[in-house]
Order: C-alpha cells, then structure tokens, then sequence
C-alpha cells in the first residue's frame, strides 16, 4: 500500500466569496465583493446581527468573524455588509463536494465549506501529490469560480492544520518531518480542537506555541487537561486519524436554540418558547426516524451567565407534546421566572432508531400523539411551516411557532448530511 | 437596458436534452427572433447552474448581438446582456 495522502480542502471565506461570486457572475454585478471591504453578516434588525464571513480586505482592517455587526463598523466605517442567503450557500456547497467525489473516491465532508479528500494511489491518475493539489485548486476556482486552500498530508490533522497555514487560494504540506518547522512555532491556540479554555490553562504554565505542548511530558498534559489533553498532546506531536469517514455518522443528539427578539421574565413565555423549540427538534427527530430518552434545557441569561439541566424521559420519544413537558419541567428545576432570559435551547440526546417503548398501565396518549405529529409533518412538509401552528403562537409577542436554526432557510439541509441528488434532479 | 431581464419564451428542446432558444418576448411587448446562436456555455459558479447563449437577432434592420441565459433551478429565462 503506498503512503496515505490526504487533502485538506477549505473554501476561503465561504459565505462571502460564494456570495460575491453569484453577484458577478449571475446578477451581472460590475464590482467583485471579494476585493472591497465586505462582509456576510447575520440579521441586523434581530439582536444576533453578527459578522458570518468576510473579505480579505476586511480582515486587514481588523474585521473579526462572529463579532457584532456595530463592533464591525466601528474599526471599518465603509465596511458593505449584504445579508445571508443560505439557499445560495447550501447549493454552492453541494456543487463543491460533488466535485470532490467526481476526483476522488473517498471524500468526507466536515463543514459545510471544508472537507478531506483521500488520494491515496493516485498518483498515476493525478500525478505528484502538490502538483496534482494546484491542479484541483483550480480546476475548483474554473468551474465554480471561487478560491480554496489545500492542505496536503499523511493523516487528517496534519492536512488540516497545512490548509490553515496562510491563505487565500494556497496549498501547503505539512508531512510529519515538517512539523518542526512548520507548525510547531504556532501559537498553541491555532492547534486543532485547543479552544479558548485550554488555552488559558495551558498559557499559565508558560506553555505557549504547539512546540512546547509536544515536549511536554504526556503525564503532565493529562494532570492538566485530563483526556482531552492526550488528544491534543498527540495533536501537536503530527498524530491523528487517518481513515475519512465517507458516510456522516449518525447524529448524537438533536438540538436547537433560539436568541428572543426581548428578554423574557415570565415562566409562561419560557415555556412558549420551549414549545416553539420543541416543534422543530421533534420534527427533525421523527424526520430522521429516532428517539430520544433525554431532554436537555439550556439558558442564557441576560447577563451572559449559561445554564443547562436535563431531565429523563420516561419513554424514548420522539413527540413534541412529551419532549415539551420534559422540556418544561427541565426548566422549573432551574428557573421560577424572574432572571431575565436571552437565550434558550432544546435538545434531545440519548436517541436511537428503534427504542422501544413499553407498554403503560396508566393510559399511554403517545399513539394518539405520534398520529398528531405525523399528520402535521406531513401538512408542513406539503404546504409549509406556516400552513398550521398552535393557537398560542397567534398571540404577537416575537415568539416564532418553530423556532431554531439561523434563519428559516438555513433548516433545508445545512445541519443535516448534503445530499446532491436530493434538490438538484438533472 | 437593464441587465437580468426575465422574457418569455420558446425554445426548443432536442431530444438529446439540448436546448435552443428561438422567439422570446420583453416586458414592452417586443417580440426577438433568434436569428442566430454563436456559442452556448456552461456556468456553474457558487454552485448555481445556468445555460449561456450567444446570440444575435435582426432588429430595425440592425443585428443586435446578445446573451440570453437559462436559469436551470428555477427554469426561467433572462436576457443578460445586449449591445
């Protein structure tokens, strides 16, 4: 068997070079975004108006991604902002791993704009390794009309810590006698899954770049960090998974949260918005054929202090009305109202396809209820989300009948595994 | 002239699956005989498919050269381009 390779391929920016791609090459515009100080940004009239991807320029004027839009435009006046449009964003990604799949047979996707190409033995169909990278890179900006970076390497970690080297429209290697030079004079931030906590605790020890946390004794890193340590300890010594995982594994758990228009104060508007949470991670549930025997509530006062608790479900379920009453009295146990709320989410985790459920000697409504939900998936699949709602949701108070997800367009697939066949028939 | 116009038209499909523009009709009213196709193209940028058409029509006596596209997803037709 010859040497494993793998590419890492990361499109550059990609919320803001698809955009401004589909701008000049569809609607014709004059000026390409990609060189103006532009940025993609969340919805500005909600309060979660944030910076989803920028341009180069941008970048060099000290734009951040994820920062709020009026931070934004303080370091940068004439920054252009244009809003989201996640059709665009969900289609330019399919394209882009359909592309991979047609050069490569094995391709994991691990973002929505970033994924691993396994090119292991074809070398005599693509030539050597970064000649044959350069080549994809621009066959990827002919045909698609936008920029990626490749990183080239023996395992997964090391090829994505190359794509993350110096971008845009790059290829780096980053094999296991380069690490030395390459990534070990790296802040040790810039190591893969090294968050902003591990990074903390690592710097107090004096540990800053990559190369330190390598030498360092493997038993210390552990005493520090615990398991997570070792992983990230092999990390900075180059080791890492090499086999892709071609087909998405199956999803842990199913969650969405929500950012309200207004702090809320009340129980009652609590668990309004847990109902309207409930609504959309019910469906994906049952969309995907799982239960679940947990509930977990999170929350995010106004203050930015995070909470969560869980609670059991009695049955594994998959029924909104079930999964809101544990939702609910989740919510109890942490909040009686007052403190006010920002955010709140809903997740459901411990799922499997065929739980069971006993049978109950005190009455059991969930065939009644699964019959209910099943109706209205299938009425919502058909006529839309809006085409029926809870009563309770009429009243106009900010609260969306389902709530979760970005926006709206954004629950038609980015989440879930891409399929191409599924929206594109040719 | 505005560019990305949506027109009606008639076109011709093949039964290879291609696909010709023929007669197509502008908001104003005003009808265009496709007189000629120079080259067709395929765009796929950002992942969004269209079908690009060369094309030329006499108007007033005048050949006019244009670019109509075919917006595959939402199977409309836009003039692009004209003059």
């Amino acid at each position: 068997m010859a040497d494993r390779i793998i590419y890492h391929v990361d499109v550059n920016s990609a919320f803001l070079s698809w955009e401004a791609c589909y701008r000049r090459e569809h609607l014709g515009d004059e000026q390409d975004l990609r060189d103006l100080p532009s940025a993609v940004a969340g919805d500005k009239e909600a309060r979660h108006g944030i910076i989803l991807a920028k341009s180069t320029p941008a970048k060099l004027r000290g734009v951040k991604t994820g920062e709020p839009i009026w931070q934004a435009r303080r370091k940068c006046p004439d920054l252009i902002l244009v809003p989201a449009n996640y059709g665009l964003y969900v289609a330019a990604s399919r394209r882009f791993i359909a592309l991979l799949k047609d050069y490569a047979p094995v391709v994991e996707q691990y973002s929505i704009d970033e994924a691993f190409v396994d090119v292991t033995g074809c070398r005599r169909l693509y030539g050597e390794p970064v000649q044959a990278a350069h080549k994809l890179k621009e066959r990827i900006h002919r045909e698609l009309g936008f920029t990626v970076n490749i990183g080239v390497s023996c395992n997964k970690l090391l090829a994505k810590m190359a794509g993350e080297l110096e971008k845009p429209d790059k290829v780096h290697t980053l094999f296991p006698q380069e690490i030395g030079e390459k990534m070990w004079p790296l802040p040790v931030g810039e190591l893969f899954s090294v968050g902003p906590a591990s990074r903390a605790r690592l710097e107090q020890i004096g540990v800053t770049t990559i190369g330190q946390l390598a030498r360092m004794e493997l038993s210390r890193v552990k005493a520090l960090l615990g398991k997570h340590g070792e992983h990230i300890w092999n990390y900075a010594n180059g080791r890492g998974p090499e086999e892709l995982e071609a087909e998405a594994p199956p999803n842990k758990g199913y969650g969405n949260s929500t950012t309200l228009p207004a702090d809320i104060t009340r129980p009652d508007q609590g668990r309004k918005v847990l109902l309207s949470l409930c609504e959309t991670v019910g469906a994906r549930l049952r969309a995907d054929g799982q239960r679940g025997r947990c509930v977990t509530v999170h929350l995010r006062t106004a203050d930015f202090y995070d909470w969560s608790h869980q609670t059991p479900l009695p049955q594994p379920s998959d029924a909104t009305l079930e999964i809101w009453q544990a939702a609910c009295r989740a919510l109890d146990q942490m909040w009686q109202g007052g403190t006010p709320l920002r955010q709140l989410g809903v997740s459901v985790t411990r799922v499997s396809r065929d739980a069971a459920r006993q049978l109950s000697l005190f009455g059991d409504s969930y065939d009644k209820l699964a019959r209910l939900d099943q109706a209205v998936d299938g009425i919502r699949r058909r006529y839309g989300e809006e085409a029926l709602q809870r009563a309770v949701f009429l009243q106009e108070d900010g609260v969306e009948h389902m709530a979760g997800g970005l926006s709206r367009e954004r629950r038609t697939g980015v989440t879930k595994p891409l399929d191409e066949e599924e929206e594109y028939p040719e | 002239m505005e560019r990305n116009t949506p027109i009606e038209m008639i076109s011709f499909c093949q039964g290879d699956g291609r696909l010709r523009p023929l007669r197509f009709r502008l908001a104003d009213g005003t009808v265009v005989r496709v007189s000629r196709v120079d080259e067709t193209r395929l765009l796929e940028a950002a992942g969004v498919t269209a079908l690009l058409y060369f094309c030329r029509a006499q108007i007033a006596g005048r050949e006019l050269r244009f670019q109509l596209r075919y917006l595959v997803k939402s199977h409309r037709w836009v003039l692009f381009e004209a003059g």
